[in-house]
């Protein structure tokens, strides 16, 4: 049996504002993810994911209920100590790339998170070159970070993450602001550090082709948990995603809307090799 | 008909320094009135520097820019008058947003305009109804409502100049799937309803089958592939070549065609493979 990393028992948290109005952004959430699972985050904007993702590396505290990650409960007395180990044991990269590289140098970004844990000097070096060469961007380690495109930066951050050695990665969106080339690499970058590292990826996005890569998908509406389960499972259910603002993937959509008219099918696969031969049958026994 | 046409236009950045960069190489184009044209094309392909040039916020080393018909350089000093009737909208253009109502912000660019006050009125209501802004978010402050929200508060702001040309830079980047819809359906009725050409840049090749009529795809500051959906998505082998593809549906139906089903390769939406399947697997009861 895994080892489950995140425990949340009635999860909440309420922002409030400097006005004294309050707005609960998540209510009593309860889930599990275990160490090495792939775990991608749906929810229209505003419905509590990115909360959630702020609660795990501490930057917010839960309101009410429990939360544990790694072995630590977080909360608002936590001694920094343990504040920094679950920091460790949690990176995050977010959306916009700019925003999260430091240094002039791509290899002295990498080595900044490292070089904060107090690790030595040859150990760092090491880290830093062997989570380029991870992230493809090995070459470029000489590089100006202002020079790369939008996918090598986010490589960069990841590679600053990875150096770290962490056991979790949160991703926040971390593929929104990049164009198709930069979000297939940064795509088989997170799929190769769960595959290859084990590490325990959390990937918030609004990409539903992006989730069908995950093990799991946990949707979060309105600050609760709508649906958890398998992409197909998730999927499965085109008229509540709907509902709650997102998309399935254009094979299951078109699968669902021929159901819809009266062409029914055995099974809801959600890549399209199995959708197109679904529907070869279909024609087939037709015939 | 064509609204806007781009002649042999040439850009290089840091021109004559040793970090000279063409952005632009010879881009012959011509934008058709009252339609929904989309541009597709890798970060650094050179479209954000073409948006900037179809409104005369950069001059172009060589080439023409035309506007129904004329230069718009003919001039320089009347440079500012293109900027009313070619309306830009940046990436994040939220970011932008600076005044202390929703409806003074909208107002910013009608009030530059000279137009009065029952005009600017008029058409502030006109543009929040078409960006899908509603009425009780006019007298709020833009600062206190959603990503989703301001977005639609800046796209208004354009629109309440009655563009001739609306040019937006991905527009839909970073919103969820309701709100990507929101944002490409409120454009679609506004060039409906005014009868003005929208000109989008997105990397959805799903959203640009749905809502674009035409499509030109760049690549290293050159026009890559021009034309309709037909004859842009028709080409999937040189879409690909550059990194790019066709729409999910449109893999789906080639699979069915290699397994044997004669069914059209035309098909880029999800709508068209549902009307043509009902036809070809008999259904149709609901």
């Amino acid at each position: 049996m895994a080892e489950p990393f995140i425990i949340a028992e009635n999860l909440s948290y309420t922002y409030t504002d400097d006005e004294g109005d309050s707005t609960e952004a998540l209510k009593n959430v309860s889930f599990t993810v275990n160490s090495g699972e792939y775990v991608a985050v749906l929810g229209h904007n505003g419905s509590g994911k990115s909360t959630l993702a702020k609660l795990l590396n501490v930057i917010l505290t839960p309101s009410g209920g429990s939360l544990t990650v790694g072995g630590h409960k977080i909360h608002a007395d936590m001694s920094e100590d343990d504040v920094f180990e679950v920091r460790r044991d949690v990176g995050m990269v977010f959306q916009n790339p700019d925003n999260q590289l430091v240094a002039t140098i791509v290899e002295e970004d990498v080595a900044f998170g490292p070089e904060n844990l107090g690790i030595p000097r040859d150990e760092i070096r090491m880290r830093v070159d062997d989570a380029l060469k991870t992230v493809g961007m090995y070459e470029h380690r000489g590089a100006q970070p202002h020079r790369l495109s939008g996918g090598q930066k986010q490589r960069v951050a990841i590679a600053g993450v990875i150096a770290m050695m962490p056991k979790c990665i949160v991703f926040d969106e971390s593929t929104a602001m990049l164009d198709p080339r930069g979000r297939a690499e940064v795509m088989a970058n997170i799929r190769k550090l769960n595959d290859d590292f084990g590490i325990t990826v959390l990937h918030i996005t609004h990409y539903m082709d992006e989730a069908v890569m995950a093990d799991r998908i946990i949707v979060v509406n309105d600050g609760e948990i709508y649906r958890d389960g398998t992409p197909k499972e998730v999927f499965c259910d085109v008229e509540g995603l709907r509902r709650v603002g997102l998309d399935v993937p254009q094979g299951r959509e078109l699968l669902y809307e021929l159901s819809e008219c009266g062409i029914e099918f055995d099974d809801n696969p959600i890549d399209i090799e199995n959708c197109a031969k679904l529907i070869l049958e279909k024609f087939g026994a037709q015939k | 008909m064509t609204i806007l046409e781009l002649s042999d236009v040439c850009y290089t950045y840091d021109k004559g320094t040793p970090m000279a960069h063409e952005a632009l190489v010879n881009i012959n184009l011509k934008i058709e009135k009252g339609l929904m044209t989309g541009i597709i094309g890798h970060t650094g392909c050179g479209k954000s520097t073409m948006l900037r040039m179809f409104n005369g916020l950069l001059k172009p080393d060589s080439g023409k820019i035309l506007l129904d018909g004329k230069d718009i350089w003919e001039n320089p000093k009347e440079i500012s008058k293109v900027r009313f009737r070619v309306g830009l909208v940046m990436q994040y253009p939220e970011y932008q947003l600076f005044d202390e109502t929703v409806r003074s912000d909208i107002a910013y660019g009608p009030r530059n305009m000279g137009l009065d006050e029952d005009e600017i009125a008029r058409r502030v209501e006109e543009a929040a109804s078409f960006a899908g802004v509603s009425r009780d978010m006019l007298d709020r402050s833009p600062f206190e409502l959603s990503g989703g929200q301001k977005r639609r508060v800046a796209i208004a702001g354009i629109m309440a100049m009655k563009p001739e040309v609306l040019v937006l830079d991905e527009p839909a980047a970073g919103l969820d799937p309701k709100g990507r819809e929101d944002i490409f359906t409120g454009l679609d009725r506004y060039r409906r309803e005014s009868g003005a050409s929208v000109i989008i840049v997105s990397h959805s090749m799903e959203d640009m089958a749905r809502y674009c009529d035409r499509l030109v795809v760049m690549n290293d500051g050159e026009i890559y592939l021009e034309g309709t959906q037909r004859e842009v998505f028709g080409d999937a082998e040189k879409l690909m070549q550059i990194g790019l593809g066709v729409p999910e549906v449109t893999k789906l139906i080639s699979l069915l065609r290699e397994g044997g089903m004669p069914i059209p390769q035309e098909i880029y939406t999800v709508d068209d493979a549902k009307a043509v399947l009902i036809s070809m697997l008999g259904g149709g009861r609901k």
